[in-house]
């Protein structure tokens, strides 16, 4: 894997005013392995909020094929900005936990897809699924879940801060799939539905690791340290009781499609 | 324990150090033996025992048309200890 360096420790003039100064995060009573899981934790995070800006970009050209309307280009242009504030943010909780916001960035990023085998509005259907009904409606979630727990005021106003963009990029793909759903000929319908086998096998793959990871202490959790089990849990049940329904009610049949790529992933 | 946070100080400072060098215009040689060193820290990940972030995730493609996508799938995710 070629690695750079995301190195976010010069704040920008113009940020620093809307940024948090004081998180709090020093009064949390963490021992050495907990600060040090946390520091890791959110250095990983800062780096996923970054590299997240490039799928919103590269959705860009793909809406602009689909002749979407100039509202949805331009959400989509925001988003990529947003994640970059995300990772701002990340940032500040870091230096809140005593670290340099400094951390491994991967260069060989996987590309987003472009489903040229699909008709513009389905390759970006493929993709908004993906992104906003899937991965960025589990974001509600975990992030969600994560604010009710914070350690500190301060710090439930940053994760409130993302929570709010987070909800916004899920609301992307809902609100797409429900403007375009009544246009979708049967073909395309079929299709989606069984390319949402992969985009449930990607989700499951990506979280399955959750289940092998420790448990973590209260203070750990009001810090950002995920619970393993726990959080693997919660997006199961959000992909199963939010995600699924959500699909079907526009005529796809995702909840066999997710019975597959469970099945399937054994 | 102590190792963990010695571990954290040890990737905050390559990382610096590598940021720093890239300021400065170090050599390509450099530049390389100084990626290879944070692609070590990735690889072994010794401060970050059990933590999870999906770094690199995305939307995945059709299998039957550009690849596994399972593959991709684990490929992407990173798994802090």
């Amino acid at each position: 894997m070629r690695v750079s360096t995301l190195d976010l420790r010069e704040r920008r003039r113009s940020a620093q005013s809307r940024l948090p100064t004081e998180l709090g995060l020093d009064g949390v009573e963490l021992d050495a392995g907990e600060r040090a899981r946390a520091i890791a934790s959110w250095r990983a995070r800062m780096v996923s909020e970054y590299v997240s800006a490039r799928i919103f970009s590269a959705l860009v050209p793909q809406a602009m094929r689909a002749a979407l309307p100039h509202p949805s280009v331009r959400a989509l242009t925001q988003m990529a900005t947003e994640e970059v504030r995300h990772a701002e943010l990340c940032a500040e909780v870091v230096r809140g936990l005593g670290a340099e916001p400094v951390a491994p960035m991967p260069e060989d990023l996987a590309p987003v897809p472009e489903h040229r085998d699909a008709d513009p509005l389905e390759a970006i259907l493929r993709n908004a699924i993906a992104v906003g009904c899937c991965s960025e409606t589990v974001a509600v979630a975990l992030v969600g879940a994560e604010r009710e727990l914070a350690a500190t005021p301060a710090l439930a106003r940053l994760l409130r801060s993302i929570l709010r963009d987070e909800v916004g990029h899920a609301r992307f793909g809902w609100s797409l799939l429900e403007r375009s759903a009544s246009r979708l000929d049967a073909g395309q319908l079929r299709r989606l539905s069984f390319h949402l086998v992969t985009i449930f096998r990607h989700q499951l793959a990506t979280y399955a690791p959750l289940r092998d990871l420790p448990g973590a202490s209260d203070a750990a959790v009001s810090v950002g340290i995920m619970d393993g089990p726990a959080t693997f849990r919660l997006v199961a049940e959000t992909l199963a009781r939010v995600t699924v329904p959500g699909l079907e009610r526009h005529g796809l049949e995702a909840g066999r499609a997710l019975r597959e790529a469970t099945s399937r992933a054994g | 324990m102590a190792a963990q946070v010695a571990a954290v100080g040890a990737l905050a400072c390559v990382g610096a150090g590598v940021a720093h060098g890239e300021d400065r215009a170090a050599t390509a040689n450099q530049t390389a033996t100084a990626s290879e060193h944070v692609a070590d820290l990735l690889r072994l990940q010794p401060e970050s025992k059990g933590c999870f972030q999906p770094v690199t995730w995305g939307p995945p493609a059709p299998p039957a048309f550009e690849g596994g996508s399972v593959g991709v799938a684990e490929r992407e995710s990173e798994v802090c200890g």
